[in-house]
C-alpha cells in the first residue's frame, strides 16, 4: 500500500525485526492525515499485521489490538513511559513529568492531581465550564458563520485551564496563540521557540504562585507531602506545563472532530436536536470515535510479546484509535452510535497514565455540545473555505470553517 | 448476582459509575469502590452495564 514498502528495508529496520513484520506507517505525515484524520489510522495499517514495524521516524513497534495496547500500557516494567514521542524528544535536561515517568514514582503525581479531577470535583466545575462556552457560542451564533477552532474549540480549555490554576482571564489569549504554534507552528524554529516561552510563562507563574498560595491545582503540587517526597521547583514547572500541554490541545481536537463530524453529518445532529439527553453518551461515542492520541513506550529489556521478539530501546506506537476499532471489542467501530450501549473504549489510555483530565475533557464536550446546540441551527462545512487537520501524536484540525442560517 | 472486582487494574475511567450510580461508588480517586459484592435483583441491569463499559476488564459479573 505504501511505497516503502516495495523496495528494500530501509536501514532503519534493525536485524531482528522480520522482514514479514516490516510496513511503513507515517502516523505524522500522510496526506490523509490533512483531510481525514479520523479514519488514516485504519486506512493506513490495512493489510498491516496486528504487531508490525514502521522503518520512518527512526524506526517503532506499531500495536493494532485492543487487547495488546492495554497489557503494554500495564507493563511499565517492560514498556517504560520514558522517553516521549516517535522520534524521542531531544535536548531536555530532566524527564517530562508525570508523562515520563513510570510507577512507583508516578503515583505522587496521581495522588496528587487524581482527587482534585475525580468526578465529584469535576461535576461542581459544569457552572464554570458553561459560564466559558455558553458566551463563546454566543458571540458567532448570529454570524452565522466561524472558524470553529479559532471561536470555540481552542478557546474553551485555555480559559477552563486558567481559572484550575487561579490565572486571570485576559492571559488567554497569548497562552492560546503559544500552545496552537506549539503544536500546529509552521516551522521546528516557530514550534520550539513557543515551547521555551511556554516554558519559561510556567516557571515564572509557578514562582509567583510559591508566594502567594490557594486553592488551585499549582498550589496542590507545591504543598503536596505524598509518600515518595514533596515536589522540587522543577517538578512544579513541568506539572504544570504539562497540565496544559496536556489539557489544552488534546480538547481543542476532539471537540473539532466532533463539530467536522456532526457538520458532514446532518441526521445526526438532528438526533442530538431530537433529544438532547443522548449528549453524554454522544460525547463518548465521539471521544471512541476519533480516539486521537497515539501514546508511545520504549523497551526497558528484550522481551517477546504475543510472538514478536522486541528489543531493549524498541519504540512502541499505540494508535488509541486502532484500539476504539478494533473489530473484536468494536464489530461496528467504523460507524457512529450515539445510543452505544457497550462503549469501554480507550480514548483516555489504559493502565497508571489513563488520563487523569478525562473527567472535565468529558464535560467540557458535553456543555459545549448543549450550549452550542441551543444557539445554532442545522450547521454545514463552508464550501468556499476548507477545513484543515494535521496528524501526529495528537492528530487533530488546524481550522473548521462552518456556516450556518444567522438569526435575524 | 455477584461482582467481581479487580482493584489492581482500575486506573480510574469511573465508567462503572456512571452507568450503575447506584452499584459502583467512587473513592477519593476516582477509581471503582462497588457498593456491595452482592447485587439486589433491582440493579442488576445497572451492575451489567457498569462492568461492561469498563475500558480495564476490571468488573466482572457473576450470574448466580
Amino acid at each position: 500500500m505504501t511505497e516503502a514498502q516495495a523496495g528494500p528495508s530501509p536501514p532503519t529496520t534493525p536485524d531482528h525485526v522480520p522482514a514479514s513484520l516490516v510496513f511503513s506507517y507515517d502516523f505524522s505525515g500522510d496526506p490523509m492525515f490533512a483531510t481525514a484524520p479520523v479514519d488514516a489510522p485504519e486506512h493506513l495499517t490495512r493489510g498491516a499485521p496486528d504487531i508490525f514495524y514502521s522503518p520512518l521516524n527512526g524506526g517503532f513497534w506499531v500495536l493494532k489490538r485492543f487487547d495488546d495496547m492495554r497489557e503494554v500500557s500495564r507493563r511499565p516494567d517492560v514498556f517504560s513511559n520514558y522517553p516521549a514521542g516517535i522520534p524521542a524528544t531531544v535536548g531536555r535536561s530532566r524527564k517530562m513529568a508525570p508523562i515520563e515517568i513510570d510507577p512507583p514514582e508516578l503515583d505522587r503525581y496521581r495522588y496528587t492531581l487524581g482527587p482534585a479531577l475525580a468526578p465529584p470535583k469535576v461535576k461542581a466545575m459544569e457552572d464554570q465550564v458553561r459560564s466559558i462556552a455558553g458566551p463563546l457560542i454566543a458571540a458567532c451564533a448570529p454570524d452565522g458563520r466561524a472558524d470553529f477552532v479559532e471561536a470555540v474549540s481552542s478557546k474553551l480549555p485555555v480559559r477552563m485551564f486558567l481559572r484550575l490554576v487561579n490565572v486571570d482571564d485576559s492571559e488567554s489569549e497569548p497562552l492560546r496563540i503559544l500552545h496552537r504554534q506549539l503544536f500546529s507552528g509552521a516551522t521546528v524554529e516557530a514550534r520550539i521557540h513557543a515551547g521555551v516561552t511556554l516554558e519559561k510563562y510556567y516557571t515564572d507563574l509557578v514562582r509567583q504562585r510559591q508566594d502567594n498560595l490557594g486553592d488551585d491545582l499549582i498550589s496542590r503540587y507545591i504543598t503536596a507531602t505524598p509518600e515518595g517526597g514533596a515536589f522540587s521547583f522543577e517538578d512544579v514547572v513541568d506539572a504544570t506545563m504539562q497540565l496544559f500541554v496536556a489539557g489544552l490541545d488534546t480538547v481543542t481536537n476532539v471537540l473539532s472532530l466532533t463539530w467536522d463530524y456532526l457538520a458532514r453529518h446532518p441526521e445526526m445532529q438532528q438526533l442530538i436536536r431530537d433529544d438532547p439527553s443522548i449528549i453524554p453518551s454522544a460525547a463518548d461515542e465521539m471521544l471512541r470515535y476519533t480516539g486521537i492520541i497515539s501514546s508511545t513506550r520504549t523497551l526497558t529489556q528484550d522481551f517477546e510479546f504475543n510472538g514478536v521478539r522486541m528489543k531493549t530501546g524498541d519504540r512502541v506506537l499505540m494508535p488509541l484509535n486502532l484500539a476504539n476499532r478494533d473489530p473484536e471489542v468494536f464489530p461496528d467501530g467504523g460507524e457512529v452510535h450515539f445510543g452505544r450501549k457497550i462503549n469501554n473504549h480507550l480514548a483516555f489510555g489504559s493502565g497508571p497514565h489513563r488520563c487523569l483530565g478525562s473527567h472535565l475533557a468529558k464535560l467540557e464536550m458535553v456543555v459545549t455540545l448543549e450550549e452550542w446546540f441551543r444557539r445554532v441551527p442545522a450547521f454545514s462545512l463552508d464550501p468556499h473555505d476548507p477545513a484543515l487537520s494535521h496528524g501526529g501524536h495528537a492528530f487533530g484540525m488546524d481550522r473548521l470553517p462552518l456556516i450556518w442560517e444567522a438569526a435575524r | 448476582m455477584r461482582i467481581l472486582f479487580n482493584r489492581r487494574i482500575c486506573s480510574g475511567h469511573a465508567r462503572c459509575n456512571e452507568k450503575g450510580p447506584d452499584v459502583y461508588g467512587l473513592d477519593e480517586m476516582g477509581y471503582c469502590l462497588p457498593r456491595s459484592p452482592i447485587v439486589p435483583p433491582e440493579l442488576e441491569e445497572q451492575a451489567r452495564d457498569g462492568a461492561r463499559n469498563c475500558p480495564e476488564g476490571a468488573l466482572t459479573i457473576v450470574e448466580d
